[in-house]
């Protein structure tokens, strides 16, 4: 778990128990991720969308693909080779391994280990993510997530831009008994803010908790309200309902969110590690076609247009190697 | 290749390892996924159609699956188009393909 992890969790700022009258939010639904093969062959599960976990629910979120964890042997780790996005924002995060991107913009650069990359894709971007040559060689462990955050129509044509958010930036919590470590990567818990800068009110954590701790925070009305567990098991919401790994937690209305470790958490860690997602819905009409999400159909046949006429970026002659593949 | 770009391509069968699609008027078709590696780059795709002048627009795009061949059809009429899947032999789905709402 090289995803930033203090030894000492009592030392950082906590996130107090909202009070005892407050409304708790009760599981409305949990999903099981289905797996899948994305890009050049990587393992993924995508708890959402699914029946139970549409656009409509996730909104202002539109995927997640958890990534791995899987053990490369040298020569298998697979990444995603160039593509285009419009319309929205791709989130990733780094909790064990290396990830390398590039852009059709001449950026790129690392995510790594705890690290996130918080692209807003917009009018229209090409890249590629890809394990490091030294990852393909050696092999090795790779874990993270992939969340896609949706933009508001007089968003969708915004120029893209990075923000690479370095482990280090990361802001650290803890619950009241520091039983529980929060990473903000974007939006506001207990009044705290992540480092990562939102169109729309966004949070992103990445919590890890300890046997049986248990994570009561206050959690926006407006907001609503996804638990993903990305290993070990527990018990969501006030009716404790259970969650294991590749699950996901669909929440309803109220003003706290709950969740407890299970004593003796499955999986391979020592800990319950989820992802706590919370947004603000946009409440527009989705129009999705593979890697574009905008808002008509028209807006679709436009963005494929404009992919294939190279409108949306071209790749980098350095990193065109020759001999087209499709 | 250029948006509606005509395929040089001559001919009317199917041959081996050759995916054939018909298309709908203003409507997306997409061929069954094919497997890429890590140095995969996207570019044109070759195809022919019928009617032979036919404007259609075709490109790899990451879907459902994996990496697929997508074709949009511009003309008021079905078309038929013909490609080659990279790196496969395997024969394609030839199903329209509407925009899921």
């Amino acid at each position: 778990m090289p995803a930033v992890t203090p030894k000492k969790w009592t030392t950082l700022p906590r996130v107090l128990e909202p009070d005892p009258g407050t409304v708790d939010r009760p599981v409305e639904r949990v999903v099981t991720a289905p797996s899948l093969l994305e890009g050049a062959g990587f393992p993924v599960r995508r708890p959402f969308p699914s029946r139970a976990i549409g656009f409509r629910e996730a909104d202002p979120f539109l995927l997640l693909d958890h990534l791995g964890a899987v053990e490369y042997a040298p020569g298998e780790a697979k990444g995603a080779p160039w593509h285009p996005h419009r319309g929205f924002e791709t989130v990733t995060y780094i909790i064990d391994g290396v990830m390398t991107h590039h852009d059709s913009q001449g950026g790129g650069g690392v995510i790594t280990n705890g690290g996130t990359q918080w692209m807003t894709a917009g009018a229209g971007i090409l890249h590629d993510e890809m394990p490091p040559e030294e990852l393909v060689q050696k092999g090795g462990l790779f874990h993270g997530f992939q969340l896609w955050v949706n933009l508001p129509q007089e968003l969708k044509w915004t120029p893209p831009r990075y923000q690479s958010l370095e482990a280090a930036e990361t802001t650290l919590l803890t619950s009241e008994r520091a039983d529980v470590l929060m990473r903000v990567v974007a939006g506001e818990l207990g009044g705290v803010k992540g480092p990562g800068v939102t169109w729309t009110p966004v949070t992103v954590v990445h919590a890890s908790l300890e046997p049986s701790a248990r994570l009561r925070i206050p959690w926006p009305r407006a907001n609503n309200a996804i638990v993903y567990a990305l290993s070990g098991s527990g018990a969501a919401g006030p009716a404790g309902v259970l969650i294991r790994e590749g699950q996901a937690a669909l929440f309803g209305t109220g003003d706290a969110l709950t969740l407890q470790a299970a004593p003796v958490p499955e999986g391979p860690g020592e800990r319950m590690e989820v992802l706590l997602l919370g947004g603000v819905p946009i409440r527009e009409p989705i129009a999705s076609y593979g890697p574009f999400v905008m808002n008509t159909r028209e807006e679709i046949v436009q963005a494929f247009e404009d992919y294939q006429s190279g409108k949306m970026g071209t790749i980098p002659a350095r990193e065109f190697h020759g001999g087209g593949d499709a | 290749m250029a948006a509606g770009m005509r395929n040089p391509h001559k001919g009317n069968g199917t041959s081996v390892g050759e995916v054939s699609l018909v298309i709908n008027p203003g409507r997306f078709a997409m061929s069954s996924p094919f497997p890429i590696g890590n140095h995969y780059k996207p570019g044109p795709v070759p195809l022919r159609t019928d009617p032979a002048d036919a404007d259609v627009v075709a490109a790899p795009l990451p879907m459902g699956g994996g990496m697929r061949i997508v074709v949009y059809n511009r003309e008021t009429l079905p078309v038929r188009v013909w490609f080659c899947l990279p790196f496969s032999d395997e024969d394609a789905l030839t199903k329209d393909g509407p925009l899921p709402q």
